[in-house]
């Protein structure tokens, strides 16, 4: 194993996410593809923390700031939706369609 | 070892004094004493005390640019510049707030306790010198910001620009991390002092991954910016969210974007001298120039169709944005200046429309551009401060946004007429110039239609006057003077952006 090929996992998890954020309609759904983009980047970090003497530590501690942050992110999304669902009796985010022009 | 953390903190004083505030407003609500009381005043005087720290540390940082906490952070000219662009944005935010109630006493401690969270990350961000620094402190600035978009829970509008905003903001973060990602496997190092190695293996290799991976930041911060095509959450969030709010999210979200991206993209391409310089110069100058012009043209074309103020207000957003981001074309420490100077005027104008416009939504209940007709004879103070407003937003001498958008155009000018040689460069800045000056004309359409409702329409017969306080008039007042004397006093403000756009200059280590 190299870091190339953590590097390609990293990317098709990324690809995954992208996809998941594109096609999903249900608000959590995407909220998930952007967790998989999130560990896509983590996968990245951490295995450049083990290929790249340089950023050993480095490294490692931008996955485990990635890690609360995302923690954080999550939970001021799933408030928002569900304030989203309380005001709409959903969460399919095509039906977010008042604003616009 | 410990004197230099406290050296550090030294200079971070305004940030911590702000996270000071912040812990003691999500204490108050323990204190049965204090849970009713009227926050936003307590918030104000502590956004007082860090704007006087760092106006007073100005002559000691402007003078000599230095690293800090471990090289996560830079204490500039520039970023101090824009950090108390950022404090008084907030300043202004908060004042508004308490003119026009919102928020109540009940919520007043949420209420600032995130305003204030989202100003601490937006300071943070401007002066980063670290990839972790940048990500960390946008997430820190957007989440209060998500929240705030929502705050009133029980509106239909507000919970679904919050929806759209939280959706795509942590989409687009996601996406600028993973760039991050990519750009530290090829650098072995987040720090934008070795950002310069990502684009280019050698002379004539591009490094792909570096690539990619720089792109993808860029997008994260295009989101944040609300350029074209990443610019589709703006008005909706505009729209849904409190004016008060949506004026903060135009100004100081903005300011903070631009000048982290302005960081970023010098750190890129490196000192003028290093061999790739001019290459990345014109690579640069047509991605900023496309993603520029249409960014501008685009939202000057969809405000002038628009019918609710805050949507208006925020095509007209992205237009700013636009030009901002054609200033930074010449990308040398210099061409920053006009935008420092462009932020600071824009500052008064747009958050005192905001305050214009949320004053007018308390006493009509509606945010319809017909709620300006007959302003001039019902409130004629509140119509004569949006006039100064809306015609320096629109760039008319002598207020402030015609010298701003001057010195924007004169850069682009100097770019292409100094480069000696280059024809491309020439091109590049002759059309630019064409298509922006264009584009102040189309902002004409729709800021003169405003005008135009004010003074030339009736009012509606059951339009009631809008009262305004002695304090409020005074707030106003010293808005527009602001706009005026910005626009007046040239000389000084220009020597200030001056000498906070030369500290850019990059510290190797």
């Amino acid at each position: 194993m190299t870091l190339t090929s953590f590097l390609l996992i990293g990317a098709f998890l990324f690809i995954c996410g992208l996809a998941c954020i594109s096609i999903r309609r249900n608000a959590l759904g995407i909220l998930m593809g952007v967790e998989l983009i999130l560990n896509a980047a983590n996968l990245n970090f951490v295995a450049c923390a083990r290929y790249l003497p340089n950023f050993a530590l480095e490294g490692q501690i931008f996955a485990l700031i990635v890690i609360v942050l995302a923690a954080g992110e999550a939970a001021i999304a799933l408030a928002i939706i569900l304030n989203f669902y309380n005001n709409h009796n959903t969460v399919d985010v095509d039906r977010a369609d008042e604003l616009k022009g | 070892m410990f004197s230099n953390l406290l050296r550090d903190c030294q200079l971070a004083l305004p940030e911590l004094i702000l996270s000071g505030a912040i812990i003691l407003f999500l204490l108050a609500r323990l204190f049965s004493t204090v849970r009713r009381l009227q926050i936003v005043v307590p918030a104000v005087i502590g956004v007082a005390i860090a704007l006087g720290i760092s106006i007073d540390s100005w002559s000691e940082i402007a003078s000599r640019s230095q690293l800090a906490f471990g090289g996560l952070l830079r204490f500039d000219g520039f970023g101090l510049f824009t950090r108390i662009f950022l404090l008084l944005a907030t300043m202004v935010t908060l004042l508004t707030g308490l003119m026009t109630g919102i928020p109540d006493r009940e919520d007043s401690a949420d209420y600032v306790t995130l305003l204030l969270g989202s100003t601490v990350g937006l300071m943070f961000l401007a002066s980063s010198h670290h990839l972790l620094m940048l990500f960390l402190s946008a997430e820190m600035a957007s989440l209060p910001a998500y929240a705030l978009t929502g705050f009133f829970k029980g509106k239909r509008k507000g919970s679904e620009a919050a929806l759209k905003y939280v959706v795509y903001g942590s989409a687009a973060s996601g996406v600028m991390l993973y760039g991050i990602s990519l750009v530290c496997a090829v650098t072995a190092s987040a720090s934008f002092s070795e950002l310069q190695r990502v684009i280019y293996i050698d002379r004539d290799n591009l490094n792909l991954n570096g690539l990619i991976g720089a792109v993808l930041i860029f997008v994260g911060l295009g989101f944040k910016l609300a350029i074209v095509p990443f610019h589709f959450w703006g008005p909706d969030a505009f729209e849904g969210a409190p004016a008060e709010v949506a004026g903060f999210l135009s100004v100081a979200s903005k300011g903070a974007a631009l000048a982290i991206t302005a960081r970023f993209l010098l750190a890129l391409v490196g000192p003028y001298s290093f061999e790739n310089a001019y290459i990345n110069m014109i690579v640069t100058g047509i991605v900023l120039g496309f993603t520029g012009t249409l960014t501008a043209t685009f939202g000057n074309l969809m405000a002038l169709k628009q019918t609710n103020l805050k949507r208006l207000l925020a095509y007209s957003t992205i237009a700013h944005a636009g030009i901002m981001l054609l200033a930074m074309i010449p990308l040398q420490n210099r061409a920053m200046a006009p935008i420092l100077y462009y932020l600071i005027g824009y500052l008064p104008a747009n958050l005192g429309i905001f305050a214009a416009i949320a004053l007018i939504r308390n006493h009509m209940n509606s945010e319809a551009i017909s709620t300006l007709a007959g302003l001039g004879t019902r409130s004629p103070a509140i119509a004569a401060a949006l006039t100064f407003f809306l015609l320096s937003l629109l760039g008319l001498p002598p207020l402030v946004g015609f010298i701003t958008k001057f010195q924007i155009f004169v850069s682009i000018y100097e770019m292409g007429a100094l480069t000696g040689g280059l024809d491309l460069l020439k091109i590049i800045s002759i059309s630019v110039l064409v298509i922006a000056g264009l584009n102040t004309a189309i902002g004409a359409g729709y800021y003169l239609k405003l005008i135009k409702y004010m003074y030339l329409h009736e009012s509606p017969p059951e339009a009631p006057k809008i009262p305004l306080h002695l304090g409020y008039q005074i707030f106003f007042a010293i808005l527009v003077g602001t706009v005026v004397g910005l626009g007046i006093m040239i000389d000084p403000v220009t020597k200030l952006t001056r000498l906070a756009a030369n500290s850019l200059e990059v510290i190797w280590k």
